[in-house]
């Protein structure tokens, strides 16, 4: 049984348990929560000297004001460019090496799998100054297609590591006996291995997205035009702002901004955790 | 159909050679069976003869045209997996159309092999089901309907039944031969049971330690077991084994163990008195007989397990336990006294330091 | 492999070519962003002899070692309460999820809105508990620790969840032992859950190190390393000299240092976890 009800399962525990619990919960979606009612009350309202959960009169018109500001819309296809491009490029490159990681035995391979770790242990923070010199130089500053390269070289490692899971999880028979069909390597990737770990990809895919969406260091320093901005880039220069700052609506940008991530994330939600876990946990 | 020649062969993963140069040609239509301990290489012979592992020496050649370079697609064989390889995400009539599609067959065509196939292996009520939907034997099924639409040179079967209950098993085993016999079409199969060996196998190829042990027709394998360890994987229950001496000469002959016991030869063997052999004689050609009969031998019962039509008996004799297989059922318990004559002409001797068969002198 | 070849391509021109630039930097003397030649260890000597360096080490230090035990703590606390409620903790646990995947640009706005000094609920509730709220983040003495506050509220579900996979991989049996031998709940924490738990918490600290060493986002929106350089980490530093770009070569030096402390840290952490690919 679990550990904390076995043995002395009395009530008095259990009730501990529960405080317990609701404590864990409230912590986190607490601050969550206050966010989301300052969104809903007007201006006035969200900054009273007397502060209350429940916003009254509850207004949605900050989020209208989200939507129909003047560069909401370009800061919202920028986000999904990036992040979309971001993935595709990362599943484009991580597909075929996580295959061939999980399929194939040659020499130098090894060196090959070291080189990927390596560059998975250098932090974002250690390149903003070479990039920025050599971006600078080359002339590639606020490039959108170079920051979609920037974000997907991020996260290609682990996509090339969670390729190479699922992968390994599909009987090598079935390569095998699609050889000995006639379907070339590039068709029993296509044709037969893709299709059976198509729940990976998705969850891959996801957690990219989450990753490369969530982003501001990247854009923010190697994109300066705030035609290039995403939604996390402007939420941070609102807040820059700060004589100007209109709390309700900040708060309403704030969620606006989250809310594709908080969907994606209970959409594969049990991935997404096997994805933390994976490897973290010494057995 | 084809014929299939293996020359020379042979095969290292790493520094472990597993291959010692295998030679042995397989007929036209005939169906072959790969037998041996796991470990032995009978797979890896098999997947080298696919295109699924590389050839590190020798030449495998189908109908006479070298294979060696040649990839698995363009082999012409087909291949029946352990474990079935199905694609788990088409439905039976897909995955039997699948190599037909990749070679760009023309849609009737393919429809008329797949149903053709699905008729002689009753699968058509079947044909829209994924593999998942499927018992383990109609699994079986697809897997040989896969090969069977390819109209293939060779068929390749690895262990096919091994993921079946022993009923199944049984009710395969005569599916596959009967599909052999229909088709004619050249057959390697490999397995560690012996029994499937015997029972499907024209002739059947022996392996030990990545060499062939014997060629031969199943009961050639079992009436003349070239050595010691074919003779004791060959047989169900295996062969009794005892060491000793060579005593006397000609008929007389006998094989004395250390513990005294002396053991009838029948027969005039190829060798000189006081050679050191192992003595074998199957279970089945031990009878029971009277105490002090003729060419018997007398011992203590140990075990009795009768399985109905016959039972098996577990005897001591000096300080060998020898296996018994006797018709009927024996009134006999454990603590009797018992003794056991040796069917003529059914002792095999074997050189003990080789293990090569010693064949008989002349007379019989 | 060919088929390496793209994946490797990319790594190697955005993150290889530019590391081993960001080195070459660091030997040459500059202004603004414009490289002046040689200087050898010049950049070197002059960051490991400067006290702003020291400073921000050791600030750094503090933030992940503060936002390790917080983050940790809450994290097992949460992943036994929520294993203890069974089914219900399933739901509870997504939920509990949710701060980690938010931005930090999103994290920093909500807490600096929850610890505005006039209008947010928490300065609020302590001026009506009778202490004085002061200037939260803009106090030089608080902010580095509300600031780690921030941090373990957004990493402590991290935390929760590598726990609580480590507590449901502990064999039913170990428990049913202790039962048998008559031990209670204290018991079977103490002798078989917190044994279990030691190595995983050893590798979930290292990754969350990194993490916290790397981490710029919450610090530029919550207080821009400051009040008066209060919480200006390593990296927060780098990211300044970066967009400042006054004098990039000592900015290249702390990136060198970053990349060699996350180097280390991740190495220990593959030793640990006895994970390695290939």
């Amino acid at each position: 049984m679990m550990p904390m009800r076995a043995g002395n399962a009395s009530l008095y525990n259990r009730g501990m348990l529960l405080v317990l619990a609701a404590l864990v919960v409230g912590s986190a979606l607490g601050p969550m929560l206050w966010a989301i009612s300052t969104s809903l009350k007007n201006e006035v309202n969200a900054v009273s000297a007397v502060p209350s959960l429940i916003p009254s009169p509850a207004t949605l018109s900050n989020y209208l004001s989200v939507f129909r500001h003047k560069t909401f819309g370009i800061e919202l296809l920028n986000s999904i460019v990036y992040a979309a491009g971001a993935v595709a490029i990362a599943l484009a490159v991580g597909i075929p090496a996580g295959y061939v990681a999980s399929r194939y035995a040659f020499p130098g391979k090894r060196t090959i799998m070291l080189i990927i770790l390596a560059t998975s242990m250098v932090p974002g923070v250690a390149l903003l100054v070479p990039t920025f010199y050599l971006l600078d130089h080359l002339g590639l500053l606020n490039n959108r297609f170079v920051l979609i390269v920037i974000l997907a070289s991020r996260i290609a490692p682990q996509t090339v590591w969670f390729m190479q899971n699922f992968i390994d999880a599909v009987p090598v028979e079935i390569d095998e006996a699609a050889h000995i069909d006639g379907a070339s390597r590039w068709q029993t990737l296509t044709k037969l291995v893709l299709p059976l770990i198509r729940p990976g990809i998705a969850a891959v895919a996801v957690i990219g997205a989450i990753t490369t969406w969530n982003d501001y260091i990247t854009i923010a320093v190697f994109a300066p035009e705030t035609t290039k901005r995403t939604l996390q880039v402007a939420l941070v220069n609102q807040v820059f702002d700060a004589v100007g700052i209109s709390w309700s609506f900040t708060m309403a940008f704030a969620i606006v901004a989250s809310l594709p991530v908080i969907l994606m994330f209970l959409l594969v939600q049990k991935w997404f955790i096997a994805g933390l876990t994976a490897g973290a946990v010494k057995g | 159909m084809a014929s299939v020649s293996f020359k020379g062969v042979q095969k290292a993963f790493g520094t472990t050679k597993v291959i010692h140069d295998v030679g042995f040609d397989i007929h036209d239509g005939e169906f072959v069976v790969l037998v041996g301990p796991s470990g032995c290489g009978k797979s890896t012979l098999l997947r080298m003869l696919a295109g699924l592992e590389e050839i590190d020496a020798g030449t495998i050649a189908i109908d006479g045209k070298i294979v060696n370079d040649t990839e698995s697609k363009d082999r012409d064989i087909a291949m029946v997996f352990q474990s079935y390889a199905l694609y788990p995400h088409m439905t039976v009539r897909d995955n039997m159309a699948f190599s037909l599609k990749l070679r760009n067959a023309d849609a009737s065509f393919i429809a008329e092999r797949v149903a053709n196939a699905a008729k002689i292996l009753n699968l058509d009520p079947y044909l829209g089901r994924f593999p998942r939907e499927l018992s383990g034997g109609q699994r079986q099924r697809v897997a040989m309907g896969r090969a069977i639409v390819r109209d293939p040179k060779v068929f390749l079967f690895d262990e096919p039944l091994s993921n079946l209950d022993a009923k199944l098993r049984v009710a395969m085993r005569a599916e596959i031969k009967a599909l052999h016999q229909r088709l004619k079409t050249t057959t390697v199969y490999v397995t560690h049971d012996q029994v499937e060996a015997m029972t499907m196998a024209d002739r059947i190829v022996v392996m030990r330690d990545g060499v062939v042990e014997q060629i031969g027709e199943p009961l050639e394998l079992y009436d003349r077991p070239r050595n010691l360890f074919v003779a004791q994987f060959i047989g169900s229950p295996a062969m009794n084994v005892v060491d000793g001496r060579l005593r006397g000469a000609g008929v007389g002959t006998v094989v004395e163990t250390l513990d005294g016991v002396r053991w009838p030869v029948l027969r005039e063997p190829a060798a000189a008195a006081g050679l050191d052999v192992s003595y074998g004689v199957r279970p089945e050609h031990l009878a029971v007989v009277e105490r002090g009969s003729a060419d018997s031998v007398a011992g203590e019962v140990i075990v009795v397990e009768p399985t109905g039509a016959e039972t098996e008996l577990l005897v001591r004799i000096g300080t060998s336990e020898i296996n018994v297989t006797s018709h009927g059922r024996a009134k006999i318990g454990p603590g009797d006294p018992i003794a056991l004559r040796v069917a003529p002409d059914s002792v095999h001797l074997f050189d003990q330091k080789s293990g090569s068969r010693i064949a008989d002198g002349q007379g019989m | 492999m060919l088929w390496f070849v793209p994946v490797l391509l990319l790594l190697l021109i955005v993150t290889l070519y530019p590391t081993l630039f960001v080195v070459w930097m660091s030997f040459q003397k500059t202004r603004y962003y414009d490289l002046l030649g040689f200087v050898g260890l010049a950049n070197y000597l002059s960051a490991l002899t400067s006290r702003a360096f020291w400073e921000t080490t050791y600030t750094s230090l503090v933030y992940m070692a503060g936002s390790l035990v917080l983050s940790l703590g809450l994290g097992v606390v949460a992943a036994l309460a929520l294993n203890a409620l069974g089914r219900s903790g399933v739901v509870l646990r997504v939920l509990t999820l949710v701060p980690w995947t938010l931005s930090m640009a999103v994290v920093g706005t909500i807490w600096l809105w929850l610890f505005n000094p006039a209008y947010g609920p928490i300065s609020y509730t302590m001026r009506e508990v009778g202490l004085s709220p002061g200037l939260m983040l803009g106090d030089p003495d608080l902010a580095l620790w509300l600031v780690i506050l921030v941090t373990s509220w957004w990493s402590f579900p991290y935390s929760m969840v590598i726990v609580t996979a480590a507590i449901q991989s502990i064999p039913r049996e170990l428990y049913e032992a202790v039962s048998i031998d008559g031990g209670n709940w204290r018991a079977k924490l103490r002798y078989v859950t917190w044994p279990h738990l030691i190595p995983t918490l050893g590798s979930t600290a290292l990754t969350l190190g990194i993490l916290y060493l790397t981490l710029i986002t919450l610090l530029i929106v919550l207080t821009g390393g400051g009040p008066l350089g209060a919480t200006t980490t390593l990296s927060f530093e780098v990211f300044r000299g970066t967009v400042q770009a006054i004098d990039i070569g000592p900015t290249a030096v702390w990136s060198i240092a970053i990349l060699l402390a996350n180097i280390g840290l991740g190495v220990l952490y593959m030793r640990l976890t006895g994970r390695v690919t290939g």
